[in-house]
């Protein structure tokens, strides 16, 4: 299994664009919350990723039809940082899943 | 090597006729034309999951399965070459299973045929192959999901065991039951979820412990563990079967050599868990989608609604201690509300 952090320096660049994006997870795809991790399945190719829980509560926001944007206004509430440092985060983790194929990201609003 | 032959089995399971026998094991019901040694009767499958047992000749199943068509999924070897267990599969069809002096079978895709030729040797040397392996691919061909590890109940509620290989899974689960705990299974622990419960199912009524373990067991305890029936390289003991599925309450980690412990020590699991729970899977070769989803979500309902922990082992530590200091965890872990 590998490791997915959700790491408190990314380097993705922000954009508009990007925090207006939401994300889907495929057909292919399944996750479920454990007690000190969450666990990213990819069913086409059998490997397991663990996600720490900063990454895991992302991904629920994001699942739950939010957008990069709104998830990171969210964070930035929940654990007391600078927003423009969260949204880089969760920018960067993000794009970390979506080079394993763990998630697809919609840009512009588009579903 | 000599071999020591007791077959209380049929005896023991006898049942009054019927047109079809069922026993139990692994939460199905096989279903066959005799009684099947090592399974306890049962009149009805656990939620209809019935696998049909047809012992035939070899011919039969070689005649039935063209080894050049299918996939290789397991190809074990001895050191010398000669194959110690293989497994095929072929879309659609399902699998064939295969070690030298234990038999083959064909599993339907669906688990619930079986088709057996068997070698001319007594059933429980031959059920070692079947009860390890084909049995455990019908019930997670059927929906059951299958763990690499042994499993007793106390009070009711089971504790199961996983550890890698030479923990002492097995060991542990037998000096439980001499201890008073009742057996479940030995080595293949089927468990799936059933609302909020995680649910146990009994395996066949077989324990294959080491001469050397067994000498470690006390004389008048040695009757709980049941009664001898063969031996190669292990003793083969059939215990008492359990026959109703149980919910699990606990899983235990079995962790040896452990250096900073000076005895046997139960401790909260750690951050490795999850990946050591989603890790204990058996049958790794049954990767469709289906089963990966399965024991992803089994795995969670363990980790969200049984107790989780590790057992610390220091070196030289016998598993007659790490019993008795588990079953005295357990006992008291099982007055617990679940």
């Amino acid at each position: 299994m590998s490791t997915v952090q959700a790491a408190t320096n990314g380097s993705a660049r922000v954009s508009r664009a990007l925090l207006a994006a939401h994300v889907r997870v495929p057909d292919h795809v399944v996750y479920r919350n454990f007690v000190r991790e969450t666990v990213v399945l990819n069913l086409d190719t059998g490997r397991y990723h663990g996600i720490n829980p900063t990454g895991g509560r992302i991904l629920d926001l994001l699942t739950a039809d939010e957008t990069l944007g709104t998830a990171a206004e969210a964070l930035a509430e929940e654990y007391q940082r600078p927003l423009a440092d969260v949204e880089r985060d969760v920018c960067t983790f993000c794009e970390d899943l979506r080079e394993r194929g763990l998630i697809e990201v919609k840009l512009n609003g588009s579903r | 090597m000599a071999v020591a032959e007791v077959s209380p089995a049929h005896e023991r399971f006898a049942v009054p006729h019927h047109e079809v026998w069922r026993g139990r094991a692994f939460g199905i019901a096989l279903e066959s034309a005799e009684p099947f040694p090592g399974l306890p009767f049962c009149t009805e499958g656990p939620a209809g999951r019935i696998a049909t047992w047809h012992e035939e000749r070899a011919r039969a199943i070689d005649d039935a399965w063209v080894l050049e068509d299918g996939e290789v999924v397991v190809d074990l070897r001895h050191t010398d070459g000669r194959v110690f267990m293989r497994i095929d599969r072929r879309d659609g069809e399902g699998y064939r299973i295969w070690a030298p002096y234990y038999g083959r079978h064909l599993v339907s895709a669906d688990g619930r045929t079986i088709r057996s030729a068997l070698p001319n040797v007594s059933p429980w040397r031959w059920q070692r192959l079947f009860f390890a392996q084909t049995l455990p691919l019908a019930a997670a061909l059927q929906g059951l999901e299958v763990f690499h590890a042994s499993a007793v109940s106390v009070r009711g509620r089971v504790a199961a065991f996983v550890g890698s290989s030479g923990t002492g899974k097995t060991s542990v689960a037998a000096h439980m039951v001499a201890l008073g705990a009742s057996f479940v299974t030995d080595d293949v622990l089927a468990v799936e979820t059933d609302g909020d419960a995680v649910v146990a199912h009994p395996g066949p009524a077989r324990l294959s412990i080491e001469d050397s373990e067994l000498r470690r067991v006390p004389d008048g305890q040695r009757p709980q563990l049941g009664v001898p029936i063969g031996r190669s390289d292990k003793l083969m003991i059939e215990p008492a079967p359990t026959t109703s599925p149980m919910p699990l309450y606990a899983l235990y980690f079995l962790k040896r050599p452990v250096r900073d412990v000076s005895r046997v020590t139960i401790a909260e699991v750690d951050a490795t868990a999850t990946r050591a729970l989603l890790g204990s899977g058996f049958l790794a070769y049954l990767n469709t989608p289906e089963r990966l989803r399965n024991h992803l979500d089994v795995c969670s309902a363990i980790a969200e609604r049984t107790r989780l922990y590790n057992v610390l082992i220091p070196s030289g530590a016998r598993a007659r201690e790490v019993a008795a200091t588990t079953l005295a965890h357990a006992g008291s872990a099982a007055h617990l509300p679940g």
